[in-house]
């Protein structure tokens, strides 16, 4: 199988087979980074396509010195950030009004709306420390990475990661927690 | 260590980004202070909510609508390169492009300013003595001269 590297040269020079090879390699976490934070499918769904296709766009003048997944991640995360200055917050607020009598009814309405205070919190925090947060807790990059993908230093990821979080621990204290007890940690 | 210097670094401590040695301080502080311990715990807690909040799958579909776009823009291209634009063109990188697109509009510029400059100094002189052929040659002579003839298509022309 060719590298992402080959096969955006291939793609670069109009060969759409090797294109679609990266399409199907990125598309899970082109639109996983999308969807945390978005958080709205159709928003998401939007955001990667478009992100394919200016990669597509890009093909002809991509070069092989830049690690092709930082090249790829970053216009996710433009795109992503571009959108949120153009989009309402969506919130998941769907948790259903009447009583589910079905089994795990309790379980799954706890679970929803688990996750509609997790999306809350992160509607809540500003872009850059939304996608450092998204980059970091979801796709576990690494600083370095997180860095070259937003296109800042990994003093500033350390900071952004800081303020994301402590937002987050504000506006998550009350959440019922599946969460580890103080001796799960080594320290 | 102090525990200004724990939480200047418990973020780094927290992601991994430490050396071993530089990790194992932080956690001795930890492990004496619980302030500390639970500012780092804290940021164990955000990794494990988030841990349990799943994203759907890719939606079934996506990489062929993206692919029937990605046809739809690249073949409109791919005409285009081989019926109007030489290879040439497509070798050069942008900025070199957009410079050449600007050299040759300003070189029809110029030339369509100069070439308008130039017919107007040859045109209006000639407009402003334009003769009066019917006087010249006595053409008012072959004014009663029968419709159709050739004498009135002389006249035709002078006038």
């Amino acid at each position: 199988m060719p590298s992402d590297e080959e096969s955006m040269l291939a793609a670069g020079q109009g060969d759409l087979n090797a294109f679609e090879g990266i399409v199907l390699r990125y598309q899970k976490t082109a639109w996983q980074i999308a969807y945390r934070f978005l958080g709205d499918a159709a928003e998401a769904e939007d955001v990667a396509q478009d992100a394919f296709l200016k990669l597509l766009a890009a093909a002809p003048r991509y070069r092989p010195s830049a690690s092709f997944r930082t090249f790829f991640y970053r216009i996710v995360s433009r795109l992503c950030i571009d959108r949120t200055r153009k989009m309402k917050p969506v919130y998941l607020d769907k948790v259903p009004d009447m009583p589910d009598s079905r089994p795990h009814a309790s379980d799954r309405m706890a679970s929803a709306e688990r996750t509609a205070a997790i999306r809350r919190a992160m509607d809540a925090l500003p872009s850059n420390q939304r996608m450092a947060i998204v980059l970091r807790h979801y796709e576990d990059f690494d600083y370095r990475s997180i860095a070259k993908t937003m296109g800042i230093t990994e003093k500033a990821v350390e900071r952004l990661l800081a303020r994301g979080r402590e937002h987050m621990r504000q506006n998550l204290a009350n959440l019922p927690e599946n969460t580890p007890r103080e001796g799960d940690f080594p320290c | 260590m102090k525990c200004s210097d724990f939480n200047k670094a418990i973020n780094r401590s927290a992601d991994g980004e430490m050396t071993e040695t530089a990790h194992a301080a932080m956690q001795k502080h930890a492990g004496e202070c619980p302030a500390c311990r639970r500012r780092l715990q804290e940021i164990h807690r955000l990794s494990a909510i988030l841990a349990t909040d799943r994203a759907p799958d890719v939606p079934p579909g996506f990489a062929a609508a993206v692919m029937k776009r990605a046809r739809t823009i690249a073949e409109p291209q791919r005409v285009g390169t081989i019926s109007f634009l030489p290879a040439w063109w497509h070798a050069m990188t942008h900025p070199a492009r957009i410079a050449a697109a600007a050299m040759f509009a300003v070189s029809m510029g110029l030339g369509a300013l100069m070439g308008w400059d130039a017919g107007r100094t040859r045109t209006s002189p000639l407009g402003a003595v334009k003769p009066d052929l019917v006087a010249q040659y006595s053409l008012d002579y072959f004014e009663e001269a029968p419709a159709g003839s050739l004498a009135q298509v002389y006249l035709a022309l002078a006038e």
